[in-house]
């Protein structure tokens, strides 16, 4: 008998040690290739960090935020360069501590599970409202107050009030592109005018199908609209204030009432999914586009593709112009929005175990304010990762390109205030003021500054996610008849408790609303 | 096991102490792994608590709020679904890796040389060397509607119309299992040659000489010498017949939402549920659920094969 229950020990053992290994596997991104990266930027961090050690008594602050391009080489010299500036003003140093895109939600994730040092960071999307709900975020309010009047200044309170949840501060956002403009294309002009089409920066999507009417048939062997899975074109067609999950959502991006609505189940999403429907039918669209994993710029580039989706942004045309390799043409078909869930893709938040959240407002004030710590770390060092041209633009050094430049992480967007930053060769400069304007004149949802405290529902919205997921590639590309698989998607909606969730966010949204005064 | 009992009650404590200190060579050699098993798999399971309460930083790991089952919630929103995936595929996996592992296996040892038998021996392996994610590409070169081999070179001689496979889930069982048959079947045939090699050749000699075929030497020599190892590693894979390989059911179909009714199994469903929340106790509760259910499949088979076949049977 002891035998026995010493084996079934064992063989519990067992199972869990290979529960644990499953976790493991489970929690890793897909891609293996990322976490291997991951990896490597953890340990470049770590290895660069002790080079630059900090003045004995000094408060030594981490800053832990994203990098699209990896992690720069030279994150040191930037850092020193900062902490000369910062020493003097607020007593402190800060380690710059940049992770690679694909992993930084997980590694970020852990770092505060594990009670790591960490002062400042980067939160986004509904991780962002799951570290408050793990009560690992500041409340700002008092400390933006005391330290953090510089911020206050140059971020438009309407703005700010996107980093709110339950009426409180935890969320700082950047001076970036705060406004999106969905259902916008780029187009190829010198397929356009090879064939004398002509178009209009705001069309209708009608009027842009005419025009592709035509591309298709002049060009049948060019793929009229480039996209890639999973999400395809789905993005695209949004007209909702999402409020966080995107599935219990307010129409018309917010501006007309609070009445939360089933997103599925809006004449707006119906429609726009029979119009991809026809597209797809029309031969507009690959039949192979629910495996494409290649992005649309590259389709594009690569001489396969008319035109592609993306959001607008002033000086878009030319950015895209330099992507893609051809001339592109930007035409919009939908308004212009910004909600809660737009400002909340980043800012920048104080970890409630911080042991210096003053100096860390402070850092973060010094940050939005100061021209030369925003172009050191957007752009690097002057003279070593950039140099000034004639005209005023910025541009790599003689010798210097994107591979080899040590720093290039070109994501003023990031730090604080883009604005104060210089600009690049490729556009406009006076891009920041036409930046400002399109977010000025961008209508807030009426829910702005509302974030939906998930806790109760993170069963049906988990639940939901997965019925979202399975249709909206074929949806979202024309591949699926909408008409035969939306009943089966209200169907599975309803089963994950789709119901549920609407009320309860509309009981949330009311209460807020009636807190706040809006109507 | 009872005559053993009955004896140690006569010998007395100090005669087994004496006797289990004579092997501490032995215990020493064992500290090492079981240091490393404490750390790693015993340690880390108080953590388990986690799947049954709301995470929160402040107040720790161990004094965060209780809150029964509910993380486990959304884990029973599909059950039907993921838990036929899961298990149905698994079956289906244990019955081909082992019936063709030891066809293989059995082909390869009857080969007289032993070159091309350590060759094909390789061959057979190489695929399951592979990432996954190269295997989903060398897969979607047959299936791509536009490019692919199937629909361009192989249906048109049948004259069948052009399929859109990563758009039809019906089709991907079949296909899950024959990329899984010709990526595992070599690891599998690899572990049955080398028992098969292991058999005394008396064995057969002895049969050959009373005339029997060679037919006949497989069936009444090489598989029941088989079955040990054949029973020891479906058990294990029975234990683990709540794990999906997430590789081969999340990289393979390419995500395509469209298959997941036939490609969505536990992992790929926790993984694609909690991306977006990232909710700490809900990722345990779905470990911990696979464990237990896979710790009670292991010990419910092990009952039937303890009743069919005590001699096979792992404890």
């Amino acid at each position: 008998m002891k035998r026995r229950i010493l084996s079934i020990a064992l063989t519990l053992a067992l199972a869990c040690s290979l529960t644990a290994c499953a976790q493991g596997g489970g929690a890793d991104p897909a891609d293996p290739q990322e976490s291997q990266s991951a990896g490597g930027g953890a340990g470049e961090t770590s290895a660069t960090s002790p080079s630059s050690a900090g003045s004995e008594g000094m408060a030594r602050l981490t800053a832990v935020y994203f990098s699209t391009v990896g992690v720069p080489t030279e994150v040191t010299l930037v850092q020193d360069a900062v902490n000369e500036i910062i020493r003097g003003k607020i007593d402190a140093e800060v380690e710059l501590m940049p992770i690679t895109w694909g992993s930084y939600m997980q590694q970020i994730q852990l770092m505060l599970a594990g009670g790591e040092k960490v002062d400042v960071f980067v939160g986004r999307g509904a991780p962002f409202f799951s570290f408050y709900s793990n009560n690992q975020l500041l409340p700002l309010d008092d400390f933006l107050d005391q330290y953090g009047q510089g911020i206050k200044d140059v971020i438009e309170p309407k703005f700010l009030d996107g980093g709110r949840i339950d009426g409180k501060l935890y969320g700082i956002t950047t001076n970036r592109d705060l406004a999106l403009s969905y259902g916008h294309f780029l187009l190829r002009q010198d397929i356009l005018d090879r064939h004398g089409i002509a178009v209009e920066p705001v069309m209708t999507k009608a009027e842009l199908e005419a025009v592709f009417d035509q591309v298709h048939a002049a060009e049948p062997d060019l793929l009229t609209l480039a996209g890639y899975a999973p999400t395809a074109f789905y993005n695209q067609g949004n007209t909702f204030d999402e409020l966080g999950d995107g599935f219990a959502v307010l129409r018309n991006l917010g501006k007309d009432d609070l009445t939360v609505v089933n997103r599925f189940k809006a004449d707006e999403f119906v429609d726009y999914v029979r119009l991809l429907r026809r597209w797809f039918e029309k031969g507009f669209i690959s039949p192979d586009i629910a495996s494409e994993t290649e992005p649309s710029t590259a389709q594009v580039k690569s001489g396969r593709a008319f035109a592609y989706c993306d959001f607008y942004k002033p000086g878009i045309e030319t950015q895209a112009s330099k992507i893609c390799g051809y001339p592109m043409t930007s035409v919009q078909t939908q308004e212009s929005a910004t909600t809660t869930t737009i400002i909340q893709n980043a800012v920048w938040c104080i970890p409630s175990h911080s042991e210096h959240p003053e100096k860390a407002m402070q850092y973060l004030n010094e940050v939005y304010t100061s021209p030369d710590l925003m172009n050191l770390l957007s752009w690097g060092i002057e003279g070593k990762h950039y140099v000034e041209t004639a005209d005023g633009h910025i541009d790599f050094p003689g010798g210097v390109t994107s591979d080899s430049s040590g720093y290039n992480m070109a994501a003023g967007w990031l730090f604080g205030n883009q604005y104060l930053t210089k600009v690049w060769v490729g556009d406009d400069l006076d891009i920041w003021e036409q930046l400002e304007d399109f977010n000025s004149s961008a209508v807030p949802s009426k829910a702005m500054g509302f974030s939906f405290d998930t806790t109760d529902y993170v069963t049906e919205i988990a639940a939901i996610t997965n019925v979202c997921n399975e249709y909206i590639t074929t949806l979202g590309s024309g591949l699926a008849d909408p008409d035969v698989v939306l009943p089966q998607m209200y169907d599975a909606l309803e089963k994950a408790g789709i119901d549920k969730l609407i009320e309860g966010k509309q009981a949330q949204l009311d209460a807020w609303a009636e807190l706040n005064g809006i109507r | 096991m009872q005559a053993n009992t009955a004896l140690a009650g006569k010998r007395g404590f100090a005669y087994h102490l004496r006797r289990h200190l004579s092997y501490w060579p032995l215990y020493l050699m064992t500290l090492p792994g079981l240091a490393y098993l404490f750390i790693n798999n015993y340690l880390p399971m108080a953590g388990l608590v986690i799947a049954f309460k709301r995470f929160d930083a402040k107040k720790g790991l161990f004094f965060s709020p209780w809150i029964g089952f509910e993380n486990f919630r959304y884990l029973f929103k599909d059950i039907w679904v993921i838990t036929r995936n899961t298990v149905g595929y698994n079956a289906v996996f244990i019955i081909t890796n082992t019936v063709l592992g030891i066809f293989i296996a059995i082909l390869l040892s009857e080969l007289l040389s032993t070159r091309f038998r350590k060759l094909y021996q390789s061959v057979v392996l190489l695929p399951f060397l592979i990432s996954t994610v190269i295997i989903s590409y060398l897969v979607y070169a047959f299936l791509s509607v536009e490019n692919g081999f199937v629909n361009n070179s192989v249906l048109p001689l049948l004259g069948v119309e052009p399929i859109s496979w990563y758009n039809d889930p019906s089709r991907w069982p079949f296909i899950l299992v024959i990329v899984n048959i010709w990526r595992s079947t070599g690891y599998y045939c690899v572990i049955y040659l080398s028992t098969i090699i292991g058999i005394d050749r008396g064995y057969y000699e002895a049969a050959s000489i009373e005339g029997a075929t060679k037919v006949q030497q497989i069936y009444h020599i090489t598989l029941p010498l088989l079955k040990p190892v054949t029973t020891m590693l479906v058990l294990l894979a029975i234990g683990k017949i709540f794990y999906a390989d997430f590789g081969l059911f999340y990289q393979v179909p390419m995500n395509a939402g469209a298959l997941y009714p036939t490609t969505n199994v536990i992992d790929t469903y926790v993984y694609r549920a909690l991306l977006q929340i990232g909710n700490i106790g809900m990722s345990a509760a779905a470990g911990l659920f696979q464990s237990v259910v896979g710790f009670v499949l292991v010990l419910v088979s092990n009952l039937v094969v303890r009743k069919f076949d005590a001699e096979n049977a792992l404890f």
